[in-house]
């Protein structure tokens, strides 16, 4: 009797530690499965900010008013030339302010756009690459900016052209 | 006779094709109620950072149900209905996310600043709004009307209208470029299907 009761327990011994081999194979398994499903994507973010069509048409409207302001000083400029050529010493005085005048008209105008563009671009990009992100199922997005983030990438991370594509038919409304 | 059997046929079959391809008709209640709803593809919701927008395309239909104009009106609502053909009406609302102040009060710094929101959406948004029709015609608005509600609700709305070029209308794709708020160009696509599938007002 006793024989065979240490043979059941032998027995359950055995089980046990096959069923406990069993679990560590499965959690294992689990968590070498998870660890490869871990999706994970490198766009290139300066690609990404230069091919968004709201910041080309942004840049394009900028662009007509710093023209302007670029041809004004550029006409004061001549007269300033002018004047020193001729030796007008009160029109010389006057064309110098006036030209500094509008060249720093010129220098605000683009910091104050392109701070805008920026600012306005990063908020409508922001959003929508979370978006991307969570459609595709990804877990993280890098973003490469040359700046030394991201050192090296293959094609197979890269995301850049699918995010740009997605961005721009967002923006365009036609998603 | 078999010949006559053979017309009926294609008859029957050109009749049932004709009538499924017929607009449905709405009485006035659900015609509005069918434009006003997002599904119809006729108002489209956009949310940048904390500013939402609605942007409801409003067939002249549409617009003289919300006038009050009915058929009883007869030569008023025929005149009206002449206003109103041949031009793309829209109503592009605005509000910030929270709602609760109009959006020309919101973080004001001062009464200047007021002042200059209330210029802009006045005098000149319409600039900051265009139409491209069938992807070829860019328009730029011919109607403009800021509706000014006095900071008495936490919306405010600019009513647009476009002449529309000769020939059928596919497709239209409206921007909108808020200069005061700071969300980028807004553009909103109104599609060929949903255009042709405006249900016929009926009484």
């Amino acid at each position: 009797m006793s024989a065979e009761k240490r043979l059941n327990m032998r027995e359950i011994k055995v089980l046990l530690i096959c069923l406990l081999m069993c679990v560590g194979t499965g959690v294992t398994t689990y968590y070498a499965v998870k660890r490869q499903n871990k999706k994970i994507a490198v766009a290139d973010a300066v690609r990404l900010f230069d091919q968004f069509n709201m910041k080309k048409e942004m840049e394009a409207s900028a662009k007509v008013k710093l023209d302007m302001l670029n041809k004004q000083a550029d006409s004061v400029g001549s007269l300033l030339q002018a004047a020193r050529a001729v030796h007008d010493e009160e029109a010389e005085k006057k064309f110098t302010y006036a030209y500094s005048y509008f060249r720093s008209s010129f220098d605000e105008e683009y910091t104050r756009s392109n701070r805008e563009i920026n600012e306005q671009v990063w908020k409508r990009l922001n959003p929508t690459v979370e978006e991307f992100g969570r459609k595709m199922q990804l877990h993280v997005i890098i973003g490469a900016n040359g700046m030394g983030s991201v050192l090296y990438n293959d094609d197979y991370y890269d995301v850049t052209e699918e995010l740009i594509k997605y961005v721009n038919a967002r923006y365009e409304g036609k998603q | 006779m078999p010949g006559m059997k053979g017309n009926n046929k294609y008859f029957m079959i050109l009749v049932m094709l004709s009538l499924c391809a017929c607009r449905k008709g709405l009485p006035p209640q659900q015609y509005v109620q069918y434009v006003q709803d997002a599904k119809n593809g006729l108002l489209k919701n956009v949310q940048v950072s904390e500013w939402e927008y609605k942007i409801q395309y409003r067939p002249a239909e549409f617009i003289l149900l919300t006038e009050g104009k009915t058929v009883s009106d007869g030569k008023v609502r025929k005149k009206r209905n002449e206003q109103l053909s041949d031009m793309a009406w829209f109503n592009i609302s605005f509000q910030h996310i929270d709602g609760k102040i109009s959006p020309l009060r919101y973080a004001l710094s001062s009464r200047g600043e007021y002042d200059l929101r209330l210029n802009y959406f006045l005098n000149e948004a319409a600039r900051s709004i265009k139409l491209i029709c069938n992807w070829k015609d860019t328009l730029t608005p011919t109607s403009y009307l800021f509706e000014n509600h006095y900071n008495l609700t936490p919306q405010e709305t600019m009513v647009v209208g476009f002449h529309l070029p000769s020939g059928a209308i596919d497709e239209m794709q409206l921007s909108y470029e808020d200069r005061i708020f700071k969300t980028g160009i807004i553009k909103t696509i109104f599609r060929k299907e949903d255009l042709d599938n405006i249900p016929k007002l009926v009484y």
